[in-house]
């Protein structure tokens, strides 16, 4: 008996074209990526992509706490770290080493600058010192006890559809009997086309007003509620905008 | 050497196993015992630890603190004994001057002062406070038959005296009180001689609950009821900071207090003369137990 699985399939397992156009493609990149990653040109490549892409961020950026830059920050320091690897990786043993940096430096940079970019267009803006404050301090419980907080347009300039805001109330005179455990303060937005929001904070408290759509300025009444005859100073430690 | 015996060199061995195994036990000992003392010493001695406690008091209030024949009496001294008496403690009272108050404390002279002495923001950076045990407003005292002071403006013109080292020369010291002449004498005393008996000063300015104390024993003064100045005094015990878990054991005895009828008993045997003369008496001067927890043992007040 002759032929069988010796003529017809012996040598099936071990033919790279059995699986068809595919594989024979497949082998070739791979060949072609393993070329370009062995190649010493493609050594500083990742390295520069890495510091053009920190070096951009630097110059853009934006305003706003630094914990919201955690995840640039991670992703911009392993590109770095990575992309260094492969360059003083100078002769290359395994290009499954050098391959493996290169593409986690590449990505690395990528996904950095998606986070970047996330950050810039939906990322807290820090506005706390361009809050203008109307009316006289200190507030007291009586005649005195409204206070206006402002926000212009170049505050307004980077669109976020919230407001998160932080005010310290203190006693107009620390060496006078204290009256922070009497006191409370409403605050209310007083924006055209947005609900006003009112809310009650003690001092220190912080409130979060929704915008809504774009708003070129944004007034904020602070109505103090105090004891009798207690004198207050009202002032803004936190306004940041955000996106909910 | 009997058969059982076991030899020299086996029994060094077993001793020196033992010595190994038992030096670490030591180290971990020694360990637990340093951390001890210095977790001890972060806190020191606790003041009520000899049962006696020395405290700081004034001798020239009637109502609050006053001296007679020899005896301490008023409101701060009843608030004192009873809180103290909760912690298994007993005050040793001295006399204190409104304006040596934080300094008895911070020299280590006392160990608490209870003399009307104000919870105020500056004053909690310094001192610890148990309080408040009563709260009053700043107002004005008159020779009884002087019915010309009756609002706030007609005491504009007018010689008010106050005393140094209190809260009422602070509060008269703004900018809405420049028309009022105000001046100051060394102490409560003077200030009534002055207004009692010299008749060089118009009125005299402190707290209402005070000033009611005064009328107690000098019948030709009234308080006026409708003029106050500030906000609300709140009077607490106060001590040097680091003794945290004494101040609040101090606390929780004043809370039960206040929450108990004898807050009500003792006010009104000490200071007679304000349920006499404010039928609301017991709302305007009782403290409520969210402002003691607001204001006791603290280095700024909790909102």
């Amino acid at each position: 008996m002759s032929g069988g699985v010796g003529d017809n399939g012996g040598d099936i397992h071990n033919n790279p074209t059995a699986h068809g156009d595919y594989s024979i493609a497949a082998n070739d990149i791979k060949k072609v990526i393993i070329k370009w990653v062995m190649h010493p040109s493609a050594r500083w490549l990742p390295l520069l992509l890495a510091c053009a892409v920190v070096v951009i961020a630097w110059t853009g950026w934006p305003d706003g706490p630094a914990r919201q830059y955690a995840l640039w920050g991670t992703l911009a320091g392993l590109s770095l770290v990575t992309a260094a690897a492969r360059v003083l990786n100078r002769r290359p043993r395994d290009a499954r080493v050098v391959g493996t940096l290169s593409l986690v430096s590449v990505l690395a940079t990528v996904g950095g600058w998606l986070a970047f970019q996330s950050v810039r267009t939906h990322g807290e803006i820090d506005v706390t010192g361009q809050v203008r404050t109307q009316g006289t301090q200190p507030l007291d419980d009586a005649a005195r006890r409204s206070l206006t907080l402002l926000l212009d347009a170049p505050a307004l300039e980077k669109p976020r559809n919230a407001l998160r805001l932080t005010l310290a109330i203190a006693d107009h005179n620390p060496a006078a009997p204290t009256c922070l455990p009497d006191t409370t303060a409403t605050v209310s937005l007083l924006t055209s086309g947005a609900a006003a929001q009112p809310t009650t904070i003690r001092p220190g408290g912080t409130v979060d007003f929704t915008l809504g759509a774009r708003v070129s300025t944004v007034r904020i009444d602070v109505r103090l509620h105090t004891a009798r005859g207690c004198r207050m100073d009202v002032q803004t430690t936190g306004a940041v905008l955000h996106d909910n | 050497m009997s058969a059982g015996a076991p030899p020299p060199a086996a029994g060094r061995r077993h001793r020196h196993g033992r010595r190994y195994r038992t030096l670490p036990a030591a180290a971990l000992l020694t360990l637990a015992a340093l951390t001890a003392t210095a977790c001890g010493a972060s806190e020191p001695e606790s003041l009520f630890a000899d049962g006696k406690v020395s405290v700081g008091a004034k001798n020239d209030q009637p109502g609050t603190g006053v001296v007679h024949t020899y005896k301490f009496s008023g409101f701060d001294i009843t608030v004192s004994q009873q809180i103290l008496k909760s912690v298994g403690a007993e005050p040793d009272f001295g006399i204190v001057p409104s304006e040596d108050r934080a300094a008895v404390l911070t020299d280590n002279k006392k160990d608490l002062v209870a003399a009307t002495f104000s919870i105020t923001v500056d004053r909690m950076k310094e001192l610890d406070f148990a309080g408040p045990y009563a709260s009053t407003y700043q107002g004005i005292m008159v020779r009884s038959k002087d019915h010309r002071i009756r609002k706030p403006e007609d005491l504009f013109g007018k010689r008010v005296c106050t005393w140094p080292g209190t809260t009422s020369v602070t509060t008269l010291e703004g900018p809405q009180y420049e028309r009022i002449a105000v001046y100051e004498r060394p102490d409560a005393s003077s200030c009534i001689k002055d207004l009692k008996d010299t008749k060089v000063a118009d009125a005299v300015s402190t707290d209402q609950m005070i000033l009611y104390g005064f009328t107690q024993e000098n019948p030709g003064l009234r308080v006026v009821p409708d003029i106050t100045y500030g906000s609300a005094n709140h009077y607490g015990i106060a001590m040097k900071k680091g003794h945290r878990q004494d101040c609040l054991k101090l606390r929780d005895a004043l809370r039960d207090y206040v929450s108990s009828n004898s807050w009500s008993h003792d006010f009104s045997t000490s200071l007679w003369s304000i349920p006499r003369a404010d039928p609301t008496w017991e709302t305007d001067y009782k403290p409520r137990v969210e402002t003691i927890d607001a204001l006791s043992c603290r280095d700024r007040p909790r909102t």
